[in-house]
Parts: C-alpha cells; sequence; structure tokens
C-alpha cells in the first residue's frame, strides 16, 4: 500500500514537473516611444541572456557596459550567461506553458536561432524602429539590417556587431598568401601537409567550406538553390570535387581533420600548419597583443571576399523589462560602446554603425580605437564580405561534406 | 516502513530522468508521440558507425585493461610485491581524474607533443607531421591510451585484493600435486578470481561505452562515439534533433541496463558455484 503511494506521489510529482505551471497573467506591454521607455526605465534591472564563453566578450559587458548603463540611464544590468540553444529552449517552454512574465529581457542571437526564434513565436516586436540609436546609426539599406542568414529581420532584431572568416599566416614564414581557393590549391601542393581547415559542424570549418562554394559556383548559385539536399548537391558538386582535389595535399592526405578551430589555432602557433582561420577579424592583433604569436603575423582574405555575419540582440515575447530592454539595446549600439567593443584589449568585434551617418566627431572616435597588429582595416573587410546563406541549407552543406569529401 | 520506502525514493532521480529523455525521445513538446525519431535514429549511417565504434572501443579497452590488470595483480602476487608503495603508485592512475589524465596524454602524443619533441631533437623526425598520428586517430589509441592507464591500475588493485583473500593453501596442494605455476594460475587462482573480474569488466566497459569527455576531446571527426554524437544532436538547434539526441540517451541507457541485468544474473550464479566449491576442502 505504501509502495502504491510513493509511486503514485512520484508519478504525480513527474507529471507537474513536466507539464510545468501555467499562470494566466497578461505579457508586459512594450513601450510606444523611446522616450517613454527612458522615463519608465529608470531604477530598473535588465537582464541580458547570452553565449558566456569568451572572457573577452563578458568583460566587455560587465565593465564597459553594466557601469556605463547605470550611470547613464540608472538601470542596473544583470548578465546571465547561457548558450542560445539553452534560451531557446527555455523560451520555447514558457510559450507553451503559457508563461507571461519571463526572466529574459534581451537575447543575443542570429542565423538559425532566429530563424527558429522568430518562426515559433518566441520575440517581441517589430520593435527596432522604435530604438532612437539605430534610427540614428544604423543604415536602413545595409543587407544585414533586412536579412540575417537569408531570413527576413521585419523589425524583430537589431545588429550588434559584425564578424567575418579571415585567414590568418605569419610573414615570417610564408611569403605569398592565397588569396583565392586555386592559390590556395597551388601552395597546398607546394607545401603539403601544411594547410588544412577545422571539419564542420565546427563553425569555422563549416564558413570555410561555404566560402569554397563561394569562391568556385558563386554567392547566387548557392543563394537561389532550394533548401533541398539533392539540390543543393548539384549546385556545390564543382566545390566539393575542389575541396577533394585538394584534400590529398593537407594534414595527414586530408584523412582527417581537426575537430574544431582551437585544434587549428594551436597547430598554427605551434609551427605544424602555415595558416589557421577565424571568425574573429581581429584575431591576429588579439594574438599578438597576448604574446602568443610574433608580430610578424598578417591577416588576409579572398579577393572575391570572405563570408560574414552580423550578430543581433532581440526582446523575448516575455521580457518584463522591455522599457529597459529597449534602452540597452539603444546604448548598446552607441558611438561610445560600438568603439569600445572595436578595441582590440576589449573585444575588437566589428561595428555595426553605418559611418556615414555619424559626425565628425563620432567617426573619429571610431578611426582612434586601437585595433591591434596584423590585421586587416575596417574598410577593406567590408568591402571584402560576402553574405551567409539561408541557414537551413548550412546544416545541410555540412552533410554533405561528410558524405562526400570525409568519407569518400 | 522507512526501510520499504528508501529503494524508491534512492531510484526516483534514475526514474524522473529516464521518464523526461524517454518522453523527449517519443517527440512529446515538440511534435506529439511518435515513435519516427528512434526510426530515424536507426537508420542513419551515422548512428551505425557510432554504435559500432563505442561497443568495439569500450570491448577493447575492457579486454585489453582485465588482462592485463589480471596479469599484473599476479605477478604482485607471484613477486610479493603487494606493499605500500607499491599501492600507492597503482592509486595515483584511479584517483586521477579522466579529464586530466585526457590532457596529459595529448601533450605526450600530440604530434607537436613530448614524444614528438623528444623525437626530432634525436633526430628521427624533422618536423610534427612525420610524427604518427596518435591522438585524434581513427584507431582511437589516443583514447585507448586514457582508459587503459585509468583502468589497468584499478583492474590490478581489485584483482589483487581478491587473489590475497583466496587462501594461499589451493596454490600450496596444486603444486603439492605437481601442478605448474601456470595451471596453478589458470586452474585454480582464475576461476576463483571470475567473480572480481566480472566486476571489473562491468565497471571498465560501461565506463567506457558512456564516457563523454575522453572521446569529445580525443576523438576524430570520422566517427563519433555515441555520447558525443548524442551531445553533438543535442547542442544542433533543429527540434528533431533534440529528440534524435534523447533517443540516442535512451538507446545508450537500454544497452548499460542490459549490461547490468547479463552481469547481476551470472554473477548470482558464479558465487553461487564458488560457495558450493568452497565448503569442501
Amino acid at each position: 500500500m505504501t509502495r502504491r503511494i510513493i509511486v503514485g506521489v512520484l508519478i504525480a510529482a513527474m507529471l507537474v514537473l513536466t507539464v510545468g505551471c501555467a499562470s494566466r497573467n497578461e505579457l508586459t506591454r512594450g513601450p510606444d516611444t523611446f522616450d517613454a521607455a527612458l522615463r519608465s526605465a529608470r531604477g530598473k534591472t535588465v537582464t541580458f541572456y547570452g553565449w558566456g564563453g569568451s572572457a573577452a566578450v563578458n568583460s566587455w559587458f560587465d565593465n564597459v557596459v553594466a557601469p556605463s548603463m547605470l550611470s547613464e540611464y540608472g538601470i542596473t544590468l544583470r548578465r546571465v550567461p547561457m548558450n542560445i540553444d539553452e534560451i531557446l529552449r527555455k523560451l520555447s517552454t514558457e510559450r507553451r506553458a503559457n508563461q507571461t512574465r519571463g526572466d529574459m529581457d534581451v537575447i543575443w542571437i542570429n542565423g538559425e536561432n532566429f530563424y527558429t526564434a522568430k518562426t515559433q513565436g518566441l520575440l517581441y516586436g517589430p520593435f527596432n524602429a522604435r530604438i532612437a540609436n539605430f534610427a540614428r546609426h544604423i543604415d536602413p539599406d545595409a543587407p544585414d539590417t533586412n536579412y540575417d542568414f537569408g531570413v527576413a529581420i521585419e523589425g524583430m532584431s537589431v545588429p550588434l556587431g559584425r564578424a567575418q572568416l579571415v585567414f590568418i599566416a605569419d610573414s615570417a614564414r610564408l611569403d605569398r598568401f592565397p588569396t583565392s581557393a586555386e592559390q590556395l590549391l597551388e601552395l597546398a601542393r607546394a607545401n603539403p601537409g601544411r594547410f588544412t581547415y577545422p571539419a564542420p559542424p565546427d563553425f569555422t570549418g563549416s564558413a570555410f567550406v561555404r566560402n569554397i562554394i563561394y569562391e568556385i559556383v558563386g554567392f547566387e548559385a548557392i543563394n537561389n538553390a532550394p533548401v533541398d539536399k539533392a539540390a543543393i548537391k548539384t549546385v556545390i558538386q564543382p566545390a566539393l570535387d575542389f575541396l577533394n582535389q585538394l584534400e590529398p595535399y593537407l594534414w595527414e592526405q586530408g584523412r582527417t581533420y581537426p575537430a574544431d578551430v582551437a585544434a587549428l589555432d594551436r597547430m598554427f602557433l605551434e609551427g605544424q600548419l602555415l595558416w589557421s582561420m577565424s571568425y574573429t577579424p581581429l584575431k591576429a592583433g588579439q594574438l599578438i597583443a597576448q604574446n602568443r604569436a610574433p608580430a610578424s603575423l598578417r591577416t588576409f582574405v579572398f579577393d572575391e571576399g570572405n563570408i560574414g555575419n552580423t550578430h543581433y540582440v532581440a526582446i523575448p515575447f516575455n521580457s518584463p523589462n522591455k522599457d529597459a530592454a529597449f534602452v540597452l539595446i539603444h546604448h548598446l549600439i552607441s558611438v561610445a560602446m560600438q568603439a569600445a567593443k572595436l578595441d582590440v584589449g576589449n573585444w575588437g568585434d566589428l561595428p555595426v554603425v553605418d559611418l556615414e551617418r555619424l559626425d565628425d566627431a563620432q567617426r573619429a572616435v571610431i578611426a582612434g580605437v586601437n585595433i591591434g597588429q596584423g590585421v586587416l582595416p575596417m574598410s577593406e573587410l567590408l568591402t571584402k564580405r560576402l553574405p551567409e546563406i539561408h541557414a537551413r541549407k548550412v546544416a545541410i552543406i555540412e552533410e554533405l561534406w561528410r558524405e562526400e569529401v570525409l568519407r569518400r | 516502513m522507512k526501510a520499504a520506502s528508501k529503494p524508491y525514493l534512492l531510484a526516483a532521480p534514475l526514474v524522473l530522468f529516464l521518464t523526461l529523455t524517454f518522453g523527449l525521445s517519443l517527440g512529446y513538446e515538440i511534435s506529439g508521440l511518435t515513435l519516427r525519431h528512434f526510426l530515424a535514429v536507426l537508420w542513419n549511417r551515422d548512428f551505425v558507425v557510432s554504435l559500432v565504434a563505442t561497443l568495439s572501443v569500450a570491448a577493447v579497452a575492457t579486454l585489453v585493461s582485465n588482462v592485463g590488470g589480471a596479469a599484473l595483480a599476479f605477478a604482485m602476487l607471484k613477486a610479493r610485491a603487494g606493499g605500500e608503495w607499491v599501492r600507492h603508485i597503482l592509486q595515483l592512475p584511479v584517483i586521477m581524474p579522466h579529464l586530466v589524465v585526457t590532457v596529459v596524454v595529448f601533450h605526450i602524443f600530440a604530434q607537436t607533443g613530448v614524444l614528438a619533441r623528444l623525437a626530432w631533437w634525436l633526430g628521427f623526425i624533422d618536423g610534427p607531421n612525420q610524427f604518427p598520428l596518435l591522438v585524434f586517430d581513427h584507431l582511437a589509441i589516443g583514447i585507448m591510451l586514457v582508459y587503459l592507464y585509468k583502468q589497468i591500475p584499478f583492474v590490478a588493485m581489485v584483482c589483487f585484493d581478491s587473489l590475497r583473500g583466496i587462501s594461499h593453501r589451493f596454490g600450496d596442494v596444486g603444486e603439492n600435486l605437481g601442478a605448474t605455476p601456470w595451471q596453478v594460475a589458470t586452474r585454480i587462482y582464475l576461476p576463483l578470481l571470475k567473480p572480481t573480474l566480472m566486476a571489473t569488466a562491468l565497471i571498465t566497459f560501461a565506463f567506457a561505452f558512456g564516457a563523454f569527455e575522453v572521446p569529445f576531446l580525443l576523438g576524430t571527426p570520422l566517427w563519433r562515439t555515441l555520447p558525443v554524437e548524442a551531445y553533438l544532436l543535442h547542442i544542433n538547434i533543429d527540434p528533431d534533433a533534440q529528440a534524435r539526441s534523447m533517443a540516442i540517451n535512451v538507446i545508450i541507457a537500454a544497452i548499460s541496463l542490459g549490461l547490468a541485468l547479463v552481469y547481476s544474473s551470472t554473477v548470482r550464479e558464479v558465487s553461487h558455484v564458488r560457495h558450493s566449491d568452497g565448503e569442501r576442502p
């Protein structure tokens, strides 16, 4: 008898835990104007959820953004480190449980995750037109203002920063840098075993494979291809053939690949490889500044351009302090914060503010930032910047790479 | 009443975890209850490769560490080397966390590691690429080195204690009757050691089968063990991948549970035999 009661209680407890508690409150309304947000947000705490895996990024939030939020707007910034997949899982559970008062006010998001969040109704908005600095500093016609990995933004997020795939080599060890796929093949042939790339689904390795696809078949061809494995395979077949042609000259004759970009970096810094790559465009400057690499390190991209993406901030549907979220986002895209973010001593992330929209004093602030040694100037990165393709094609390409290149 | 409820309370966290995992793997919360995620996993080539690889790695690690450990225990018994300091040396690998051993193995056996540098210094190789790939390799040598370093001393310690507990008179009688040392070891001590070896084999197999961090850090991208595969699906944003990840977890749990059942029934049999034998002399 006792057993049955205990088993019953356990089952009941499990059901309660699984279903979660539903609350019947109304969602907090977002502010109608930015001025209203400024007034009502004072004295509140705003909670930011985002990836916390980088000490530099965390330090920028905690030591630059948080103190200035408090002194300029009287708002306390609370940062909760959490991976985006967990954030979205938490939000979608809250959505199903009809929990109208969540814990997150601002989340850090892009790409496939933005697509999921937007299509599952996890975001508040459209709101970006109501952010004062968005209207002031952001170019409304820039591709990344309107599309995130090929997904229409429609006012649901605000760009925070820009990243771009770059290649890194040591000018003391390599006198000519490969600035096209063909040159890479030639150079790898001349230096067998000294080049390779991280195996997708590593983020950087996956971007490199897409960059090769752009080189060989062009951005338009893959961008116009339908989201279908067979169709994509037909379109990218020449690029897969190229990667297979490159393979025998790679590290370990391409029988295996470094599992992630950290492994690639280590092999490069220890002299085993002649190049490395990074989705952080100022990475070379960071390595030199940290004394992990010689000052002869140089950054380069392909002549036809390298893939770049933009990362964004958005507001969850059940944010309890949407007014404070408005102010935080406004502050994040201010010239001062964007300049501090660009500083290689802080984070080294490219700004999203449109230089043409700034006055001379603001432009001077951005131009005066220390971006470090051995890096490409922002102007060159921006002119050699290719957009990302639709998020759903990325996973299909990774699968095709495994089947057609890794396991061939 | 307290005693009656205790096992249920102890089992509750496990049951809760398994229920949630199983629920997610059936697509609960995503698409309604369905078995299609299980089918998707079972029909996937990556899963089959993964399952075979995981089982092979675990089987080889178990076989080598148990044979090696038992042999070491016999050698210690024979050499009467069961003293304090020998035990301390054996304890060191056992108490070292897997993560630490993984890092140490990496730094010693990588192409730019200690051994490679030594080989270069001695003039055997001209550069890191000539050093054989011993970590991240498709034969899982790096992973195996971690398991063996941890498990051989573990098996040896357990077997040695067990061997010491067996009266040496059995061996003396055998020798008196003309048995060779090999016969004494294989015909007398090994059967008596069987329950112990069954236990250590199960522990070593279960660990190697379910371990995540070692294959995650030292494995090749060519194939991945089941826990690594489950993790990569888990961090994939596709909701279907989430369900497939949980389905793999359920399969891992089912295989482990099956092993435990096989083990408990065999051990009961073996120890029964041993007890009835033990009363005769």
